[in-house]
This record gives C-alpha cells, sequence and structure tokens, in this order.
C-alpha cells in the first residue's frame, strides 16, 4: 500500500513539474507584460529598465528555475500590479473557490446517483428515457449558457435569487446549479451503466434468492460495488469542476481564484496565472490521488495486486 | 507669455452656496455600481486602472477637477493656480479641508503627495507623468509653488489625473503603504468602509464634504466581469449603475422601465494610420496619392451611422473635438470612390494594390464591423485588403512599437485622459517616436515649440497648421472619437462623463 502511494506522489509531482513548465512557457511566448505595465508613450529605455527590474531580460531557462526555485519554497513571485504576494492572494480566494466547487458536486451528485440508480431499475421505461435524453441534453449545453439562462429566470423573471455575487446561502444556489447541471450527466451515465452492470452479477441474483430485502439489495450490494468507477472518475471530475469554476465564476461574478487567474490573464498578470494555474493543477492532482487511495479501500482487489505486484 | 490664471469668483462662489443650500438634508438610500473588473489597490498613487480611478474619486480630491460642461480644468482643492514666470506655478489652496482621519489638508499634504509619486523608491506607475516637476516649496498653510524643469502646459491636465489625489501625510507614514492600499483616507466626498477584494468595495458619504454632502448615503462598487450579468442585475434591481453597455443592449435597456441609458463622447478616437515612412518596409503608401486616395475611399459617416448607430462624432483633423489644439474649421476628404480610382491610376495602380489592414481587441467599438466595413470600402476602388488581427493587445503594441505595422492599422488613441492634442500627436508624428510612421522634419519643430509653451493661442496655432499639414498629406484617414454608454436605474438623477470619470457623488435621487 505504502509503495502504491509513493508512486503515485512520485507521479504527481512530476505532472505538477510539467506543468509548470508548460504554463511558464505558454506565458513567455504568447506576450509581453512590459508593454502593458508602461504608459503608450514609453521610450525604449523604460522599457529596457523595467524588463530587467522584472528579470524579464534573463534568458528564459534561467526565468524557469528562479520561478521553480522560489515555487518549491511556496514564493510564487508577487503580482506586477499591487506587489502583493500571488500565494496570499490565491490563498485569500480560495475558500471561495472551494464552497463553489463542493457546492457544485454535491448538487451535482445529488441529482445523478438518485437518477442513475433510477434508470437503472427502471431500465427501457420513460422516466429512463427522460432521464437519459437529459443527461446528452445537459451535456451538449455550454455552462455559460445555462448560468445566464437561470439568472434571467430566477433572478429576473421571478427575482427569487440574487443575480450573482457571494454572501447568503442564496447567493450559492444558482452558481452551484450551474456547475452541478455540468457534473451531473456524466455521472449519471456512469451510475446507470454501473448498476446495470452489477445488476445482472450471480451474487446479486443469489441475494435475491436468499430472500435479501430489495433496498438492502440495491444500495448495499449493489451500489457500493457500482461506486468504484464513479468514485474514480470523481478525482477527474474535479479537475472539470475547477475548469468549470472559471466560467460559473466568471458568470455569477463569485470571487474565486478563477476570476483572479481570469483577471490575470488579461492584464498579462503573468506570476499571478502561473501560480493560480500551479496550485490549481496541484488540486487536481491531489485530489486524484486521494480517489486512487480511496479506491484501493474500495475495491481491494487493486491494493492486493499492488502488493503481489 | 499670458498668464494663466484660474479664478474662483465670487458670483460662483455664492451660487456653489445656493446649491449645496437646496441640497438635500442628509444623504440617504444606497446605489451599487457595477464595475467589469476590480482595483489593484486602493492607493491611488500605485495604479492606473479605469475602475481604480472610479473608485479613488468618491474617496479622494485632487487639485484641479474637470469641469463636466466644458472639459476644462476647474479649481478644486486648488482654488487658483498661478503662473508667477515660465517655470514656477504658484498654487492657492482652499481652506478648512480635513481628511477623513481629521487631519487637516494643507500645503504640506501637496508637497508629500506630490514627492511620494516622485520618489523613485516608491515606484509609482504615474510617476512619469510627472518628471517635470523640478520642486515643490511650501510658502505658507495654504499656498505651494511648483517649479518645473522647463514651461510645461499640461500642468493643468495633470493636476486633474484621477490618480493624483491628495493624500494625508501623517496617516500614511504612521500606518504605511501597506496599509494604506488597503484602508485609504482621503478628502473626498465618501469615506472608505470595506473592501472585499474581487468582491465589492464599499463607502459611506462624507456628511461634512467641504464640497456639500452628497446624496447617496451608501455607495458599494461591486466586480461583475460579465455583461450579460451586469445587465440582469440592473434589470432585477440588484444594481443601479453600469459601464461599458453594449450598443446592441441598448434598446432593451430602454424598455425595461427600470433603468434607461445615458451616452456621451469620450477622448478616445479611432483612425486609419497608413506606412507612410515605410517604416516597416517599402510600399504603396509611401506615395502620397494613394494615401489621399484611401481617404477619398473610406465613407467615415456612413460607418458612424450604420455601424455605430450614430453614437461616434467625426474628428477630421485626428483629434478630439474635446482635446485643446483640435481645429473645426479642419474639413475632411470627401467621400468620392471615382477620384480615389483617379489617383491611384496617376500613381500607377490602375488594377488597385494589396494592402495589410491590421486591427487589434480591445478598445475599438464593434471593431470587427468597422474593419469589415474598410474593407468594403477599399475593396470598391480596388484596394485590396488583408486583415492582420491581433487579440493580444501587448502584441500589438509590440509590433506597432517594433515597426512591423506594414499598411494601414486600424488604430485608436485614448490619450492617457489628457484633453490636449500633444497627447495624440507628439507620439505619432515626432521623428523616432515609437508610434511615429509619418514624420517630417517641419512637424518635429512645431510639436517641440506647443510642447515648451504655455501660452495657449500659440499653441492652437500650432496644432492647427500641422492638423492642415497631416490631413494634407493624407498621413491618416482621421475617423471619430467614441462614446462611453453607461446605464443607470430611473431612480437616479446622473449622466456619463466624457472622462470616462463615474461621478455617483454628484448624482441626486429622482423625486
Amino acid at each position: 500500500m505504502s509503495t502504491y502511494v509513493t508512486r503515485r506522489l512520485g507521479q504527481a509531482l512530476f505532472v505538477c513539474l510539467g506543468i509548470s513548465l508548460i504554463t511558464f512557457l505558454l506565458l513567455h511566448v504568447v506576450g509581453d507584460p512590459v508593454l502593458l505595465l508602461l504608459p503608450q508613450d514609453a521610450s525604449d529605455a523604460d522599457i529596457l529598465l523595467l524588463k530587467q527590474k522584472l528579470g524579464l531580460d534573463r534568458p528564459l531557462p534561467t526565468q524557469y528555475l528562479v520561478f521553480l526555485a522560489g515555487a518549491l519554497r511556496g514564493d510564487f513571485g508577487e503580482s506586477l500590479f499591487t506587489q502583493e504576494s500571488v500565494l496570499a492572494l490565491i490563498l485569500e480566494r480560495m475558500p471561495a473557490t472551494l464552497e463553489l466547487t463542493v457546492a457544485g458536486m454535491l448538487v451535482g451528485l445529488g441529482i445523478a446517483i438518485p437518477l442513475g440508480v433510477v434508470s437503472a431499475i427502471r431500465r427501457g421505461s420513460l422516466v429512463d428515457r427522460l432521464c437519459t435524453v437529459s443527461a446528452v441534453a445537459g451535456q451538449a449545453m455550454p455552462i455559460f449558457w445555462l448560468g445566464i439562462m437561470l439568472i434571467i429566470l430566477f433572478a429576473v423573471t421571478f427575482r427569487l435569487l440574487p443575480a450573482s455575487g457571494r454572501g447568503t446561502a442564496a447567493h450559492l444556489v444558482l452558481p452551484a446549479i450551474t456547475l452541478g447541471a455540468y457534473l451531473a450527466p456524466l455521472t449519471m451515465r456512469l451510475t446507470r451503466s454501473g448498476m446495470l452492470d452489477v445488476l445482472t452479477q450471480d451474487y446479486i441474483r443469489t441475494a435475491r434468492a436468499k430472500g435479501v430485502s430489495e433496498r438492502v439489495l440495491l444500495f448495499k450490494h449493489a451500489l457500493r460495488n457500482a461506486a468504484i468507477p464513479i468514485v474514480t472518475i470523481l478525482g477527474v471530475q474535479f479537475g472539470r469542476l475547477l475548469g468549470g469554476a472559471i466560467v460559473t465564476e466568471t458568470v455569477f461574478a463569485w470571487p474565486g481564484v478563477a476570476s483572479l487567474a481570469v483577471k490575470a490573464i488579461r492584464t498579462y498578470d503573468y506570476p499571478v496565472v502561473q501560480g493560480s494555474v500551479v496550485l490549481l493543477a496541484l488540486i487536481i492532482v491531489l485530489a486524484n490521488l486521494a480517489t486512487d487511495v480511496a479506491v484501493t479501500y474500495l475495491d481491494p482487489r487493486i491494493r492486493l495486486g499492488e502488493e503481489r505486484a | 507669455m499670458l498668464p494663466f490664471v484660474i479664478h474662483v469668483s465670487a458670483v460662483l462662489i455664492l451660487a456653489l452656496g445656493l446649491l449645496a443650500g437646496s441640497a438635500d438634508a442628509a444623504p440617504r438610500g444606497r446605489v451599487t455600481v457595477a464595475l467589469g473588473s476590480d482595483t489593484s489597490t486602493q492607493d491611488p498613487h500605485m495604479h492606473t486602472e479605469r475602475m481604480g480611478i472610479i473608485i479613488n474619486q468618491h474617496i479622494f480630491d485632487t487639485l484641479l477637477t474637470r469641469d463636466t460642461k466644458t472639459y476644462k480644468p476647474a479649481p478644486h482643492l486648488a482654488e487658483s493656480v498661478r503662473n508667477l514666470n515660465p517655470t514656477t506655478w504658484e498654487l492657492k489652496l482652499k481652506r478648512g479641508v480635513t481628511f477623513h482621519n481629521g487631519e487637516p489638508f494643507t500645503a504640506e499634504s501637496v508637497k508629500f503627495s506630490i514627492e511620494r509619486v516622485l520618489n523613485p523608491d516608491q515606484k509609482s506607475p504615474i510617476r512619469g507623468n510627472f518628471t517635470w516637476v523640478k520642486a515643490v516649496e511650501v510658502v505658507d498653510d495654504h499656498t505651494v509653488r511648483i517649479a518645473t524643469q522647463k514651461p510645461y502646459p499640461l500642468l493643468h491636465e495633470i493636476l486633474t489625473f484621477g490618480n493624483f489625489a491628495m493624500l494625508p501625510p501623517k496617516y500614511v507614514k504612521e500606518k504605511g503603504d501597506a496599509h494604506f492600499a488597503r484602508n485609504p483616507v482621503g478628502t473626498g466626498p465618501y469615506k472608505f468602509v470595506e473592501w472585499r477584494k474581487g468582491e465589492r468595495t464599499t463607502l459611506e458619504a462624507n456628511a461634512q464634504y467641504w464640497k456639500g454632502a452628497p446624496a447617496i448615503k451608501t455607495l458599494v462598487f461591486r466586480v461583475i466581469p460579465e455583461t450579460a450579468t451586469q445587465i440582469a442585475e440592473l434589470l432585477s434591481g440588484g444594481v443601479d449603475i453600469l459601464r461599458a453597455v453594449p450598443p446592441d443592449q441598448i434598446p432593451a435597456i430602454e424598455r425595461s422601465g427600470v433603468a434607461r441609458v445615458t451616452a456621451t463622447k469620450i477622448l478616445r478616437v479611432v483612425f486609419l494610420q497608413m506606412d507612410g515612412d515605410g517604416r516597416a518596409g517599402p510600399g504603396p503608401l509611401t506615395d502620397v496619392r494613394v494615401r489621399r486616395a484611401i481617404n477619398h475611399a473610406v465613407n467615415v459617416n456612413e460607418i458612424i451611422q450604420k455601424v455605430l448607430g450614430g453614437k461616434a462624432v467625426p474628428a477630421p483633423g485626428g483629434t478630439n473635438p474635446m482635446a485643446f489644439g483640435h481645429d473645426p474649421a479642419i474639413k475632411p476628404y470627401a467621400f468620392n470612390p471615382a477620384q480615389a480610382k483617379k489617383l491611384l491610376a496617376e500613381a500607377g495602380f490602375p488594377n488597385g494594390l494589396d494592402v495589410t489592414l491590421n486591427t487589434y481587441a480591445g478598445s475599438i467599438v464593434s471593431v470587427d464591423q468597422v474593419a469589415q466595413a474598410i474593407m468594403g470600402y477599399l475593396g470598391n476602388v480596388g484596394i485590396r485588403a488583408k486583415v492582420r488581427h491581433f487579440a493580444d493587445v501587448g502584441q500589438y503594441l509590440a509590433n506597432f512599437r517594433g515597426s512591423k505595422l506594414d499598411g494601414i492599422t486600424l488604430a485608436s488613441w485614448g490619450y492617457n485622459s489628457v484633453f490636449d492634442s500633444d497627447a495624440i500627436y507628439y507620439v505619432h508624428f515626432h521623428t523616432k517616436q515609437p508610434y511615429a510612421y509619418n514624420t517630417a522634419a517641419g512637424m518635429d519643430e512645431w510639436l517641440d515649440e506647443a510642447r515648451a509653451t504655455v501660452d495657449p493661442k500659440k499653441r492652437q496655432e500650432l496644432y492647427s497648421r500641422l492638423q492642415r499639414f497631416i490631413v494634407d498629406r493624407a498621413y491618416w484617414v482621421p475617423m471619430y472619437a467614441q462614446y462611453t454608454i453607461e446605464a443607470v436605474t430611473t431612480k437616479l438623477n446622473y449622466e456619463a462623463s466624457g472622462d470616462e470619470i463615474m461621478r455617483i457623488f454628484a448624482a441626486t435621487w429622482r423625486k
């Protein structure tokens, strides 16, 4: 077990390193922050001076190593505009993003799992078909569009909920539904297919023959086993959710890391972009690691397989 | 040299006093303003962002302010600005003004604020706008003198700068820059209450404001990046004022019954710049006949009416009609495709020619449609334009400065908020300036002279001469000045301003 976790940690570190390199290269290839920081009529001497001050006159590999050495110490540099620590800026916004992501995940799972189970039990019924159609529609719906539609419906037309911002629980409802709707379709289909697969297994038939009640059969024997792929995919889904959070935060003016990163991209505040991407990537990698470890507990075959190897 | 004196006449003081007396006794209610992005700091000296300037203007005061009708600098914390000699200016300051923390506003506050910006260790991004200052001398508590390196005609303009706010020296020194950046204290109409980064800034009316208390008690600036969400919030009553309304949303807002649109012309002008010097390499545009043909080919008025719905004003000399130096006598080239074809044939292009049309995203309203219209007009006279679009402003500017913008460029210029033609012409027509693609020895002399004289009449003459020359040489196709389009709840009396500073402190409740 510990070998497995160590190996996965090593892989995670390698992934983070790769992401930091790609982010760094992309940011340094596409634009020049110096011109955006100075007034439009700045002289060439001003430009050179600022480049030297920011260390942008040094060769790219040196710049990357400086960034990496800082990042390993938890120092992601300072914002070009506010001279504040990038880490502090991100940590200040992190609770809002995590609140939204977790709420989105709960809404998504809350919709997806019951519907997936019902679809599997009533396979081929009207309910099943409706669920499948909704899942396809949900997957095809751009998150941005759905967010705006919910705002128009619930905030402008019915005036039931606030259109945007963060504060009360009411503010969380529309963004969480938007993000949840983004997560739900895939999870629902996975639950449905997982349940269908398990329900035809011999041990379910045996349990049923032994007189185990339907409820125990469904939730104890079937759903637990069907949960393995759902949990496995949850790590990946968490990454998707954070991606969806970027759009959701923008639409709902939610003050999280994603909107911080979007503003930083617009103003070319590259230390903030770099720090946000690497830290979000780290969270995704850790979430994947956590789900992998969780799956080894749910499915002893993985753990045992590792130990035998 | 004429001394430039700003007087507050007794009549004006009386009128202001009467106005203050007739205003509502106490501030009331709450107004929420949507901003597309947050400010990065509450310290006015440490940023150049429009959103930050809008918030700063409610907490702080500047030495001069801009008259919203004439757009000329007007007295504010400085009651008068007098030219003692070509390089010394004396400012008489308003008496009895205090900062929100009780600290008095004096000549020391002015000296401290100017020197703070100029201190290289402060790393203020607006320092470059103040390098003309040689020294600041405190004469007495309410008189201060500014010595300039050489005669500096733009002093009044720079003293209205939204970023150049007066700071309380004792508070800033005691608390430090980091604290000040999050807890600003000024002399302005609103006191700072709270800043939730990326979310909102909350202000409370300053009942003791020296110009009279504002009508609105609580003012909230909310960060809402998405325009569609801003409009939804406006229509559902979540926000009361928003800026940067897309022209296609105007009818929906006007129809809603809860809000209306207020639009006015702003400083940013749009023009077609041609590479007349062949700076990016030799090309047909070095021939004045080709450049004149392009001027005859483009129907600027039709673009203003059909593409921009009339929300723009012609700027035939290239400079904004609101900026000092604009000459209303300058006439643009007539729209005349036949004449354009004739000129092209004379220049040796009877079958037309191929040219690059550079465009960029960001500042020009409906840029794609405007570019398409221009391509159509050019195509009609045989000029085949190929668009090279820069989605990234940084890349665009780098190419601009790096002598890489060949052909025609659909450019715009915001004047860095200085209402003076120097702000647009110097950088675009002075030899070796980073944006100059059209230069001539004579223009350098006129530009230098206009920059070093404080006599407005002489300066106007120089800029008129320059405009006639630019039009005659057809260096640009001067097009139009843009509008700012804002939306406001029907509950408020509020109008958009041409300097793009939202003056919510001047708004009043509708009865």
